[in-house]
């Protein structure tokens, strides 16, 4: 017999597990300078747990009133009801964690959601602060866009942001250098090894592993790409940021693409600028991911490694 | 935590700091100077299409500049720990030597300033044993 929750209100996991949080950096602190599995630099941790600090606040500054308000109206649309008991937030966190990963995706391919995703890449260093480098802005149009279907399918607005939270929760611990493999755990879930790849700015690398909780998803979409034992991966962006300020860490690509705009000769260029993939330019000037990926297989012949779909042999657990 | 807003920011910050004093007591060591080897190696990864002729190193060891025989440059400077660099052409930058008149072996420093926003003026103070790369420079910025 299945068990109403109707009484059930969903906790603020986030805030719940942020003394989590500061528990594991001080032990992994002490478990990279032991082992030396990893790196930490107090400069980068400080702008990585000030920008963490600034995306708790950028909410209240309407954001989170403009997100609640649209999910209220929403759910006023929705196709049915989807109750509130245990199935259906399993259902409702399979469902978000897909959600996660197309907007994640869009957010590495589309240089408007990139200027919001790319401050939590701008670290060269890959710890538990790095998982907390968090962005100030794209918050509104990455829950309108994709969060809405989820409750305009008759999910509660409250059950979909409970399981996002848990979503994230998540994600926090993969955000390390100090666990290697995980044997057949790594053929569902994501992992500090998938999750290093996908920080990685190696060629090899680029624009893989989107995953939130389950890998299942760039496996099946196509963008999956394993750790190779013999290509450390480089953490950071193309074109690593020259400041530790908060400010600039928030604000560079929005920056840059009000600067691009201002050159902009023609509606497509507009388009480019804004739509296209980071580092398009109209006269092929700068890099994006593919001319990337397309210089290192020119530079090494042969192919570079493309995103596989296929299941990996299992790794031995470490 | 106390719902009150500037209390729990001001906990929040706290925090922060007590963290980043961790990180610093426990990772205290300086970070190591810009080498030739090691502005060689992290322009191999960033632009490996980039073939260095040149390169100027700054004495302080913040930063390397590399020539190119192609009049393109590129500056690899120290951010912390790590590494950054960035490639352009020795025209599109505004590089000032200091030191007129403009004989190479009078400019004792070089400043660096790029049409990008993420990246500050780089300052590399030139040794007495680089006149022959600052001259190289020279050339290029013709």
């Amino acid at each position: 017999m299945e068990t109403p929750l109707e009484n059930f209100v969903f906790p603020n996991i986030v805030a719940y597990a942020v003394p989590a949080f500061i528990l594991l950096v001080i032990i992994e602190l002490i478990a990279v300078r032991l082992t030396g599995r990893g790196r930490y630099e107090a400069k980068d941790s400080a702008a990585s747990l000030f920008m963490g600090f600034g995306s708790e606040l950028a909410p209240l500054l309407g954001a989170g009133a403009v997100i609640i308000a649209a999910f209220t109206a929403a759910y006023e649309f929705r196709l049915t009801t989807i109750p509130n008991v245990w199935w259906a937030v399993v259902l409702c966190f399979v469902l978000d964690d897909l959600r996660y990963y197309w907007w994640h995706r869009i957010s590495h391919e589309r240089r408007w959601f990139w200027a919001s995703h790319v401050i939590h890449h701008s670290s060269q260093h890959y710890n538990l602060t790095t998982a907390l480098r968090q962005t100030w802005t794209g918050q509104v149009i990455g829950a309108l866009l994709f969060k809405t279907p989820l409750i305009l399918l008759g999910f509660h607005p409250l059950m979909v942001i409970f399981v996002g939270g848990a979503n994230l929760i998540y994600q926090f611990w993969i955000h390390t250098e100090l666990i290697k493999r995980m044997g057949p755990f790594e053929w569902i879930f994501n992992t500090p090894s998938h999750h290093r790849v996908h920080h990685a700015t190696n060629p090899r690398y680029l624009d893989a592993n989107y995953a939130g909780t389950l890998i299942i998803w760039d496996r099946m979409f196509g963008s999956f790409i394993p750790e190779a034992d013999e290509e450390k991966p480089r953490y950071g962006i193309v074109k690593n940021l020259g400041t530790f300020n908060p400010l600039m860490i928030a604000f560079h690509e929005w920056i840059g693409i009000v600067r691009d705009l201002r050159t902009a000769k023609s509606l497509r260029e507009v388009g480019g600028y804004l739509l296209g993939p980071p580092g398009w330019s109209p006269d092929g000037s700068r890099l994006t991911s593919a001319m990337i990926k397309e210089r290192w297989t020119r530079l090494h012949g042969g192919s570079a490694p493309e995103p596989t779909t296929e299941n990996p042999t299992a790794q031995p657990a470490e | 935590m106390t719902g009150n807003l500037l209390i729990d920011s001001a906990i929040s910050l706290a925090g922060i700091a007590v963290l980043v004093v961790l990180t610093r007591l426990i990772f205290s060591a300086p970070p190591a100077p810009v080498s030739e080897a090691g502005a060689r190696e992290r322009l191999a990864f960033d632009e490996p299409d980039f073939e260095p002729q040149f390169w100027i190193i700054d004495m302080g060891g913040r930063a390397a500049l590399a020539l190119a025989t192609t009049g393109e440059a590129a500056i690899i400077r120290r951010l912390g720990r790590d590494l950054i660099t960035r490639r352009f052409r020795a025209t599109k930058a505004t590089i000032v030597l200091d030191g007129s008149p403009a004989a190479a072996a009078d400019i004792d420093h070089l400043v660096i300033k790029l049409p990008d926003h993420t990246v500050k003026d780089i300052k590399i103070a030139v040794g007495s044993d680089m006149t022959e790369q600052v001259a190289a420079l020279q050339r290029a910025l013709v």
